[in-house]
C-alpha cells in the first residue's frame, strides 16, 4: 500500500509546480540531445569513413606479402580458392602503375594509376556509380579512354582549390617509367568520397599492365556477401591459412589512416562527452537543490507525520529517476527529429555524404547516463532533503 | 477488509500513564556565546484522556517542551517515557515511526500540503501508515463530514480560510488514531469565533474519541477549559493545575 502511495505522492508532487517541472525536464533533455548528437556525429563520422574505405576496397584485400616484389603469384589458383569460400559475393584483381600525366602542357606528377577489369570491378567496388561527370570506364572499352579522381582533375588545371578543372573531353598525356607517352581521352571524373582513389587515375588493367609496365595482379578485392566483423575476419583468417606467404587485411587495416582519423575524432568527442556528464551532473545538483529548497516546507510537514528520512530519500531519488526517463523520452524524441533531417539531408564532406548515426548500444550508454547522473546528481540534495529539521520548518512557517 | 470506524475511538485508562518527562533539559547552543537553557529539568507525566494545557510568557519553554514530548527534538539531558519505555534514544527512523502511529501534532500554522486537497492531505498519514486507498479515503470522509468540512473535501488547502486549515490539521490529526495530540498555539491566528470552534473541536475529541490532548495557549480561557494546566516559568513548572482529579490505582 505505500509503494503504491509513494508512486501517487511522487508523481503528484512532480507536476505541482509545473515552471519548476518544465525547466528541469528541458535543461535534462537538453543534455540528452547534446549526448546523443556527440555519439551520433562519431558515429556518422566513423560510417562515413568506413563507407569510403569500403567503396573502392570492399571487405578484404589482399597483397603480395613481399616487399620487394609487388605481383602476386599464382593469382589464378587464389581467385579459384577464394570463390569455393562460403560468403564471398565477388571478387576483382587490380594492377597499379606509377607515371607522369600531362594536360595543357602541365605534368602532374607523381600520379598512381589503377588498372580494372572493369566488369568485375562493377560487382566489388563503387567506382561506376560515383562519377560525378562524364562516365565510367566501359567493360571492354577502346583503350584510350582514362578516368581521373576529381583531386587530379582539379589539379590539372589552375591550382587544386581553385574551382578550375579538367573536363570530359579533355585529352591527357601519359609517361610510362621508360619516358613513352600517349595520349588518352578523359571520358569521366570520379568523387570517390575518400582519400586515396581522388587522386588516382583509372585505366583498363591490360592497358596498364601493356603500356605503363604497371604490377601485373599487385592486389585482390573481395567483397562478402555478410560483411559484419566476425565474417569478415573469419574470411581473412580462412584465407591467410591458405596462402601465409600474402599479406590478407581488411579494408579498416589497409587503409590505416582511416583509423587515425577516428582516433582523433573519438577524443575530441571523449572529451566533449566528458565535459557533458560534468554538464549533467551540475545542472542535476542545481535544479535538485533548487528543488529541495522550494520543498522544504513540505519535507518538514511529511517528517511531523511520520515519515522516515529514508522515505524522504527514496522519494527524491524516484522524482529524479522520473525526471531522468521523463527527459530522457523528450531528448531523444528531439533527437530523432534532428537524425531524421540529417538522414534526409546528407552533408557533403570530402570524406563522403555526412549525417547522423546511432547505434541502440550508444542509446542504451546514453540513457545510462542521464538517468544515472540525474540519480547520482539528485542523491546528496535528497539526502540533504531527508536532513531537514522539521523544528526550523515549523519556525520558518511561523 | 479494514473495520472502518471513524474518528477512532480510544477508550482512555486514566490511571495509566501515557508520557513522562523525568528531568528534562534542554540547551540550544551548548558552550558558544548564545547558550541558552530553555528547560531547566522538567518532570511531569500525563495519563490517557487528559486534557493539559501548557501555558507561560514567550521564551517560557512551552514550544521546546511541546516538540520534545512530540519527538520534534531530543533533550539535552533526561528522558521522554512513552507508555513507560523510555525513547529518549530512539533512531531517527522509531522516532518517526512513533510520530506516525502515536504522536499527532496541530500546527501555528497548519502546516497543510498546499498543493493537495483537504481530504487528500487527511488521508496522508492513512496511507503512510500502509491503510488501503479506500480505507483512507472512507475514513478521511467521515472525519472531514465531523468537522463539518464534507464540502470542501476537493478543496486544494491553500484555497482554504484559515479557520478551515485549522480544523483540515486537526482532522489529520484525529484520523491517524494517535494516542496523543499536540497542538502548538491552534488559534493563533484566528479570530475569537473561529478559535472557540477550534477549541470546542478538541474538547470534543477528548471527550467523545477519548484523545490525550496537550495544548500550548496564552489564552486563559483556553487553558480554563482544560481538564489540567501546567504553568511554564523560566523553563521550569511554575504551577500544575488540576481541575478534573486523576483517578489513582484503578
Amino acid at each position: 500500500m505505500q509503494f503504491l502511495f509513494f508512486v501517487d505522492f511522487a508523481l503528484r508532487d512532480l507536476f505541482k509546480n509545473r515552471v519548476m517541472f518544465s525547466l528541469i525536464t528541458v535543461s535534462i533533455a537538453l543534455t540528452t540531445v547534446a549526448i546523443l548528437s556527440t555519439s551520433s556525429v562519431l558515429l556518422g563520422f566513423t560510417r562515413a569513413l568506413e563507407a569510403g574505405n569500403q567503396g573502392w576496397l570492399a571487405d578484404i584485400v589482399i597483397t603480395s606479402g613481399y616487399k620487394d616484389r609487388e605481383e602476386i603469384i599464382h593469382a589464378d589458383d587464389l581467385l579459384h580458392f577464394i570463390k569455393q569460400q562460403p560468403n564471398v559475393f565477388s571478387l576483382t584483381e587490380r594492377s597499379y602503375a606509377t607515371g607522369g600525366l600531362k594536360q595543357n602542357e602541365k605534368w602532374v606528377l607523381p600520379y598512381q594509376v589503377l588498372g580494372l577489369n572493369v566488369k568485375d570491378e562493377r560487382d566489388v567496388s563503387l567506382f561506376h556509380k560515383e562519377v560525378i561527370e562524364g562516365r565510367f570506364l566501359k567493360d571492354r572499352g577502346p583503350t584510350d579512354e582514362i578516368v581521373v579522381g576529381v583531386d587530379i582533375a582539379n589539379s590539372l588545371v589552375g591550382g587544386a582549390y581553385d574551382d578550375r578543372r579538367a573536363h570530359v573531353g579533355d585529352s591527357i598525356l601519359l609517361r610510362n617509367d621508360q619516358g613513352d607517352i600517349k595520349k588518352y581521352v578523359l571520358v569521366g571524373i570520379i568523387d570517390a568520397k575518400t582519400f586515396v582513389p581522388n587522386s588516382m587515375v583509372f585505366l583498363d588493367k591490360n592497358e596498364v599492365e601493356s603500356f605503363l609496365l604497371g604490377t601485373k595482379n599487385s592486389q585482390v578485392i573481395v567483397k562478402l556477401t555478410n560483411n559484419d566483423k566476425s565474417s569478415v575476419a573469419e574470411a581473412k583468417r580462412s584465407i591467410q591459412n591458405a596462402y601465409p606467404e600474402l599479406l590478407v587485411q581488411t579494408s579498416e587495416e589497409s587503409a590505416g589512416f582511416v583509423k587515425d582519423i577516428l582516433a582523433a575524432i573519438s577524443f575530441i568527442v571523449t572529451i566533449i562527452n566528458t565535459l557533458l556528464i560534468f554538464v549533467v551532473f551540475f545542472i542535476v545538483n542545481i535544479v535538485m537543490y533548487i528543488s529541495v529548497s522550494q520543498d522544504k516546507r513540505q519535507i518538514g510537514i511529511l517528517k511531523s507525520i511520520g515519515c522516515t528520512n529514508s522515505f524522504i530519500v527514496t522519494l527524491n531519488l524516484f522524482k529524479a529517476l522520473v525526471y531522468g526517463f521523463l527527459a530522457y523520452s523528450v531528448g531523444l524524441l528531439v533527437y530523432i527529429i534532428l537524425y531524421g533531417i540529417s538522414s534526409q539531408n546528407p552533408y557533403p564532406l570530402l570524406i563522403g555524404d555526412f549525417k547522423m548515426e546511432l547505434s541502440s548500444m550508444q542509446m542504451l550508454f546514453s540513457l545510462l547516463l542521464v538517468v544515472g547522473g540525474v540519480v547520482f546528481g539528485s542523491f546528496v540534495p535528497s539526502v540533504i532533503a531527508a536532513k531537514t529539521s522539521i523544528i526550523d520548518v515549523i519556525r520558518e512557517s511561523d | 477488509m479494514e473495520n472502518i470506524s471513524t474518528p477512532p475511538i480510544i477508550t482512555p485508562n486514566p490511571s495509566r500513564v501515557l508520557l513522562e518527562l523525568v528531568d528534562v533539559k534542554k540547551i540550544y547552543y551548548p558552550g558558544e556565546k548564545n547558550e541558552n537553557m530553555a528547560l531547566k529539568g522538567i518532570s511531569f507525566a500525563v495519563n490517557e484522556g487528559e486534557f493539559v494545557a501548557l501555558t507561560g510568557q514567550s521564551g517560557s519553554g512551552k514550544s521546546s517542551l511541546l516538540n520534545i514530548l512530540g519527538l520534534l527534538d531530543s533533550p539535552s539531558s533526561g528522558s521522554l517515557r512513552i507508555h513507560g519505555q523510555d525513547v529518549t534514544s530512539f533512531t531517527s527512523g522509531a522516532r518517526a515511526d512513533l510520530r506516525l502511529k502515536v504522536v499527532s501534532f496541530v500546527f501555528q500554522f497548519f502546516n497543510l500540503i498546499n498543493n493537495l486537497t483537504a481530504l487528500e492531505n487527511i488521508m496522508i498519514p492513512l496511507r503512510l501508515q500502509g491503510h488501503t486507498y479506500k480505507y483512507a479515503y472512507d475514513i478521511g470522509m467521515k472525519t472531514l463530514t465531523s468537522l463539518d468540512l464534507a464540502h470542501s473535501a476537493d478543496v486544494f488547502a491553500r484555497d482554504l480560510s484559515g479557520g478551515e486549515q485549522q480544523r483540515v490539521a486537526i482532522g489529520r490529526a484525529l484520523c491517524k488514531d494517535s494516542a496523543v495530540i499536540l497542538a502548538d498555539e491552534p488559534t493563533a491566528h484566528l479570530d475569537s469565533v473561529r478559535s472557540q470552534e477550534v477549541m470546542d473541536l478538541l474538547l470534543k475529541i477528548n471527550k467523545e474519541f477519548g484523545r490525550t490532548i496537550i495544548l500550548v495557549t496564552h489564552e486563559r480561557t483556553q487553558a480554563d477549559q482544560a481538564g489540567r494546566c501546567l504553568v511554564i516559568k523560566d523553563g521550569v513548572i511554575a504551577e500544575d493545575i488540576r481541575r478534573i482529579p486523576v483517578v489513582v490505582g484503578v
